[in-house]
């Protein structure tokens, strides 16, 4: 596939994903699943514009429009040719057909051309000329009856009406429309142009016919100015055009009698022939060829706009943050240790027995300061507070050796229980008749503090992993901090 | 081809927001599982967060380490006398641990966490700075030192633990921990995700330009759908003002007419809501969606505004060429028998017709006394602040996020409002054709359309910056 091949190639495949666009939107779905993963952005689109392209099929759509659209222009050049062709005959060679009238078959070509060439380059450099509105539904209708002609079938693709404005709009719409409207409005006048070219050369190869000049408000000087200026050209090449005193005799009702008459009717021949093709057709067969490369450098360069919120969403699809998840290290143990407690109950009397080690776990300073005092009255060395392994290995050691059969353990009651925890309690039991107490401390009642709620039934749960009975739980709230908390709502108050 | 890898392991103590980090990290809310207790997380699992077609980065999730004390107490009292650990460091004694794992089934979840340790580039240690500094944390930042990794710290949850930042930060220095991040995996800073990346650039000098290339896409990806997402909201209020019903002079009429205007700018509104929740990934069940309340306004025609004006000329003018320009092809086709005057009749034709086009609607409806309705400025105020706040909000979303974003309580500030407010709205108001369900048959001029969006989104750009 050549170079140029694969840029049409490409060129229709970003049509192709446009038109999917405006199926879909205003989300891409999320139908067309594919690896995409290992493909840059643009390669990926058009991966997926295939697989999309197999359900939607608007490549088939977008080339019918092209065929249509090429039809219609292929029947207007047609008729253009046409009606140049018979404007030479109706309007420009006498009814007698032995006289032509050179400054009308000028004004005839030349002018409206060169009239049709300003509106368009006022058209061309103007901002907001083109309204496409009228023009789109216009052409709708005109090409929708084009195809009804055409295939006799109503069978539309569901998105034809939508696709067809999508494809007006991206041909001759802001991108590429001043360049294809350009190139289509040089090709009919080229056209029309032709068709006279070739008609005036029928006519004047069959007929012989007089070159004259008629004007009622112009005086000869002008004519002899505008003959002059048009033979400029002609003359550098030599060709072999009126002269000035040709141009003079050529006036109205004055019959060349010389020998040399038919030499003056070639030449008008040659600089009529010559300003059709030099004046007229070739500029428009140029522009024609510079819009027809204009619009082929268009498609090339045609890109997609990912910056629409379609093509985002669409790059999050195709190119998704989180490519896959996966388990690398599975849990092969059974996930049923937990046992379930559905109700939160603790004893909120109860005793401490008098002979008994106590210990705290992960107390912060108001919390400790909280246990100690509720210890004091049954123990009287301060609480150790197991914060990290140093502290968890002296606790160990002192409760081996202790041979303490009631253990007393501290917590706040709004810390996570953990397994590390777990563990510990069961590390402490190390003869089967260790009772295990704990206390859970807190700075407000359960009741009025949901989370709180939770956290207890949590404690009361791994509690009963730990084989610690409810009538061993209990739950004290700090009464300093409640009034505290009593004492800054009074003060409030 | 395979893919050049890059391993993160989230490691920390229970429920410290690992999961949630990563969820936020991968806008993925189905990574994982969360929940407020310890021991959520059981398995190692990992993500792949795309760079490119040949690079991804790889972060591992796992489970919290709930046991640190005993766990340091056993390896470091494991042994590493045997001759097949070379260095006798403490690798070779996390190792060694390993080796022997079968001996403590209790240490199952953390001995997961020490091979994720021992098998990835870098490790994140995740810290919920609400929770006081203990001890153990020590204990586990110097079971991750063993693993001779670098480590960034990640303070988690830094809005609701402010207080205690400071506190984390200066034990952290004493640890030699200085590269440490602030994040929130609820409350959602995107800066502070790059902040992550950066450090991880600063730590893994060799992996740079691929940490460079994690940077720039991210930063790409955030630009891309933050202009994105302005561009609907731009959409949304020119379509919105835009939007109009015709009714009678009567009481039934207006009230039809204004269901369907309310209807249709619910609709318009719910549709740039489910794009702009796609653009973030979130779901519509984040969100509690709560109607808008629309008041209806009166729209007239005012062909002496200035912009009315402005177009009026354009068009008159433009239609007059192309009417000129129909003329001269029908003096062509009659041989210039007509020039000028087909042109001159062309051009009158064209303007005529134009005019005809874009305001007999209007003209019609002011003749036979019908109304048109529309959104008033302080519904489309309301509108415009809710998008940008609902905006904003999406953006400041962690995916680990549980609770609903509420529409009703989303904080529209009513006072600012753009300079050109009022411009856009009456530009918009103009051109009904611009909203598809008006069915209006006026000219496109889409072209004018878009323009009008990329003014209100290089506004939105503006604010954005500012």
């Amino acid at each position: 596939m050549s170079k140029g091949d694969r840029l049409v190639d490409l060129y229709q495949h970003r049509l192709i994903t446009e038109g999917i666009r405006i199926i879909e939107k205003p989300s891409p779905s999320n139908n067309f699943n594919a690896d995409y993963n290992h493909l840059s952005f643009s390669d990926a689109l058009l991966k997926r514009t295939q697989l999309a392209e197999l359900r939607y099929q608007v490549g088939p759509v977008f080339l019918h429009f092209q065929y249509l659209i090429k039809l219609f222009c292929a029947l207007m050049c047609v008729v253009f040719l046409c009606v140049g062709a018979s404007s030479v005959s109706h309007f420009l060679v006498s009814e007698k057909g032995s006289q032509i009238n050179f400054f009308w078959a000028i004004i005839l070509f030349i002018v409206p051309n060169v009239i049709s060439l300003i509106v368009w380059v006022f058209l061309y450099f103007k901002r907001y000329a083109f309204n496409f509105a009228w023009l789109t539904n216009l052409s709708v209708s005109i090409i929708g009856l084009l195809d009804t002609f055409h295939h006799k079938v109503n069978t539309k693709h569901p998105y034809y009406t939508a696709l067809f404005r999508y494809y007006f709009e991206h041909r001759f719409g802001k991108y590429m429309g001043k360049a294809q409207l350009s190139f289509i409005s040089h090709l009919w006048w080229s056209s029309y142009l032709l068709g006279a070219t070739l008609s005036l050369l029928l006519v004047l190869a069959t007929h012989q016919v007089d070159f004259i000049w008629q004007t009622t408000i112009l005086n000869e000087g002008a004519f002899l100015w505008l003959t002059q200026t048009l033979t400029y050209l002609p003359e550098l090449l030599s060709i072999n055009v009126p002269s000035p005193s040709d141009v003079s005799h050529a006036s109205i009702g004055i019959i060349n009698p010389l020998q040399a008459a038919q030499d003056i009717r070639v030449s008008w021949s040659n600089l009529l022939i010559f300003s059709l093709m030099i004046y007229a057709l070739l500029p428009r067969i140029i522009l024609l060829l510079t819009f027809y490369q204009r619009i082929k450098s268009k498609k090339k360069h045609f890109t997609i706009d990912f910056s629409l919120p379609y093509y985002v969403q669409l790059k999050s699809l195709l190119h998704p943050i989180t490519n896959a998840h996966f388990i690398k290290d599975a849990d092969q143990q059974k996930a049923s240790e937990e046992m379930k407690v559905n109700n939160a109950h603790y004893n909120e009397a109860l005793v401490l027995p008098e002979k008994m080690y106590p210990f705290a776990i992960e107390l912060d300073e108001k919390c400790l300061k909280q246990a100690n005092s509720h210890i004091k009255a049954h123990y009287e060395e301060p609480l150790i507070n197991i914060l990290d392994n140093q502290s968890q290995q002296a606790v160990l050691s002192q409760l081996s050796s202790s041979k303490a059969e009631n253990i007393v353990i501290y917590v706040d009651v709004k810390r996570l229980p953990d397994r590390g925890w777990l563990r510990l309690v069961k590390q402490c039991c190390y003869e089967s008749n260790v009772t295990v107490y704990l206390i859970l401390l807190g700075e407000q009642s359960v009741d009025v503090n949901s989370s709180l709620s939770v956290r207890l039934q949590d404690w009361i749960e791994i509690a009963a992993q730990a084989r610690i009975s409810t009538e061993n739980i209990t739950y004290l709230i700090n009464n300093n901090s409640l009034s505290d908390d009593i004492k800054n709502e009074v003060e409030i108050g | 081809m395979d893919k050049q890898l890059l391993s993160v392991a989230v490691v920390g103590h229970a429920n410290t927001g690992k999961t949630s980090l990563i969820r936020t990290l991968l806008r993925d809310a189905s990574f994982g599982e969360i929940a407020n207790k310890a021991g959520t997380t059981r398995h190692v699992e990992g993500a792949e967060i795309r760079i490119d077609e040949h690079q991804n980065l790889v972060i591992y999730d796992t489970p919290g380490l709930e046991d640190s004390m005993h766990l340091l107490n056993i390896i470091d009292n494991t042994p590493i006398e045997d001759s097949k650990f070379e260095h006798k460091d403490e690798i070779d004694r996390l190792l060694a641990f390993i080796e022997r794992e079968h001996e403590f089934p209790e240490l199952n979840q953390e001995i997961k966490v020490l091979k994720a340790l021992l098998t990835n580039d870098l490790i994140f240690y995740v810290i919920d700075v609400r929770e006081p500094i203990l001890g153990k944390y020590r204990d586990e930042l110097k079971i991750l030192s063993y693993a001779a990794k670098p480590i960034i710290p990640v303070l988690n949850f830094i809005e609701a633990g402010t207080t205690n930042i400071d506190n984390w930060q200066a034990q952290l220095a004493r640890l030699h921990l200085h590269a440490f991040v602030s994040f929130d995996s609820v409350v959602f800073r995107f800066a502070d995700e790059m902040k992550i990346y950066h450090k991880m650039r600063t730590l893994l000098a060799h992996r740079e330009e691929q940490l460079e290339a994690l940077i720039q896409q991210r930063q790409q990806q955030w630009q891309e759908r933050e202009s994105a997402a302005q561009q609907l909201i731009a959409t949304l209020l020119v379509e919105a003002a835009a939007c109009r019903f015709k009714a009678d002079n009567d009481e039934q009429s207006i009230s039809v007419a204004s269901e369907h205007l309310q209807t249709a700018i619910r609709s318009l509104e719910s549709q740039t809501l489910s794009q702009l929740l796609a653009l973030y990934q979130f779901k519509q069940q984040d969100i509690d969606q709560y109607d808008l309340p629309i008041e209806q306004g009166e729209w007239e025609l005012d062909l002496f505004s200035s912009d009315n004006l402005q177009e009026f000329g354009i068009k008159v003018t433009s239609n007059f060429v192309k009417g000129a320009g129909v003329g001269v092809a029908v003096d062509i086709f009659a041989a210039g028998m007509t020039l000028g005057a087909a042109a001159m009749t062309g051009g009158v034709m064209g303007a005529l017709w134009g005019v005809k086009q874009r305001y007999y609607d209007e003209i019609e409806a002011s003749i036979k006394g019908h109304r048109y309705l529309c959104a008033d400025d302080l519904t489309l105020h309301v509108l415009w602040a809710r998008q940008l706040s609902l905006l904003s909000a999406l953006q400041q979303r962690g995916h680990a996020s549980v609770n609903k974003l509420s529409l009703q309580h989303l904080d529209s500030n009513k006072d600012i409002l753009p300079k050109y407010w009022s411009k856009w709205l009456s530009r918009a108001r103009q051109h009904p054709q611009w909203v598809t369900l008006n069915k209006s048959d006026q000219p496109k001029l889409k072209e004018k359309k878009v323009l009008l969006i990329e003014q209100i989104t290089t506004y939105l750009t503006s604010l954005k910056s500012n």
